[in-house]
């Protein structure tokens, strides 16, 4: 029992250490602070009421990113099924990050959430995981329980789309992978 | 031109290459300056995306989020406790249905037997007399004859 409480006192500060990368990483999913930091609250707690379910030999921030889309692909479900809502207030640009340069194009933040909202569900994950918070191919067809070619197929088609949109301004929406129903 | 896959490209862009694979392409780009421009866009699109969330990962958290995943031990304590007492009377209401429902297959049982006894008695008398137990079996339960239903 005595083992079991140090493995959850560890899990616990583990996530807490994870948190940057967790608010990162739901930003890019949500393309806003303020729902993403909604979605990380939600999985600390959904984390948190279920630790006896990680499996040592998991990786804690797999397992929590994991966590994090499920609730997040609940909640677009959900506004599927009730409607969107649309947001009439303007989310602001962080300070420090507005106008930055990134490599050689004028990419910001603002402008790269912008063109990831235009991608579909399954490429907008992609590119949150593996671009954003740098997690590895394998990792990520892990994560989102796909094949290996599956990940790269649809991560260099969501790239292409990224590309056109937010550095060569062209009005690209990235084609769903998800068959007709 | 280099014949290179977008997939290897991009591959390349992220370290995801075997350290051999990741040369090869190196030398390729080095003299390839089209595949160099087709490598800026993986660059662009790449894992440097991470440093434009700079501003908001490195700001101070949100109470929120300060609470809940524990900074604060103790309210995350409290909250599980509280959770654990919400259930509770969930908890007792099982226990309760869990004695009900053992003292009712107790009773069944018991009852099983008694009815096993007396279907079984003629039966039981013959294996009694003949002392042949293997070959009779419980006229109720249709198994066997065992001690357990000729003495119930």
């Amino acid at each position: 029992v005595g083992g079991e409480a140090f493995v959850t006192s560890d899990l616990r500060r583990g996530i807490v250490d994870l948190l940057p990368r967790l608010r990162r990483f739901a930003y890019a999913l949500a393309g806003d602070p303020e729902k993403g930091d909604d979605l990380v609250q939600e999985g600390c707690a959904r984390a948190f009421a279920s630790l006896n379910q990680w499996r040592p030999g998991t990786r804690l921030d797999s397992w929590m990113f994991k966590i994090i889309r499920n609730i997040w692909l609940d909640q677009k479900r959900a506004a599927k099924v009730r409607g969107v809502l649309v947001e009439l207030d303007a989310v602001p640009e962080p300070k420090g990050v507005d106008g930055r340069d990134f490599v050689e194009h004028r990419l910001t933040l603002r402008r790269v959430l912008d063109c990831m909202a235009k991608l579909p569900q399954e490429h907008r994950e992609l590119i949150a995981l593996i671009c954003v918070e740098g997690v590895s191919y394998k990792e990520a067809a892990a994560i989102l329980e796909l094949p290996m070619g599956t990940v790269t197929s649809r991560l260099l088609r969501a790239r292409c789309a990224l590309y056109a949109m937010a550095v060569e301004g062209q009005d690209v929406e990235g084609q769903s992978d998800e068959p007709v129903r | 031109v280099t014949n290179l896959s977008d997939e290897t490209l991009m591959a390349y862009a992220d370290g995801e290459l075997q350290p051999i694979e990741m040369a090869r392409v190196k030398r390729l780009l080095a003299s390839d300056p089209e595949l160099r421009v087709r490598l800026e866009m993986f660059r662009a699109t790449g894992r440097g995306l991470a440093s434009l969330f700079d501003g908001h990962i490195n700001a101070p958290l949100p109470a929120r989020l300060t609470l809940t995943p524990g900074r604060d031990w103790s309210k995350v304590f409290n909250l599980r406790l509280k959770r654990k007492r919400q259930y509770l009377p969930e908890f007792r209401l099982a226990a309760a249905s869990a004695v009900i429902l053992a003292a009712g297959i107790g009773i069944g049982w018991l009852m099983h037997g008694s009815i096993e006894t007396d279907a079984a008695l003629p039966e039981a008398a013959r294996v009694m007399d003949t002392g042949d137990i293997r070959s009779s079996s419980c006229l109720t339960c249709c198994r066997p004859v065992r001690k357990r239903c000729i003495l119930f």
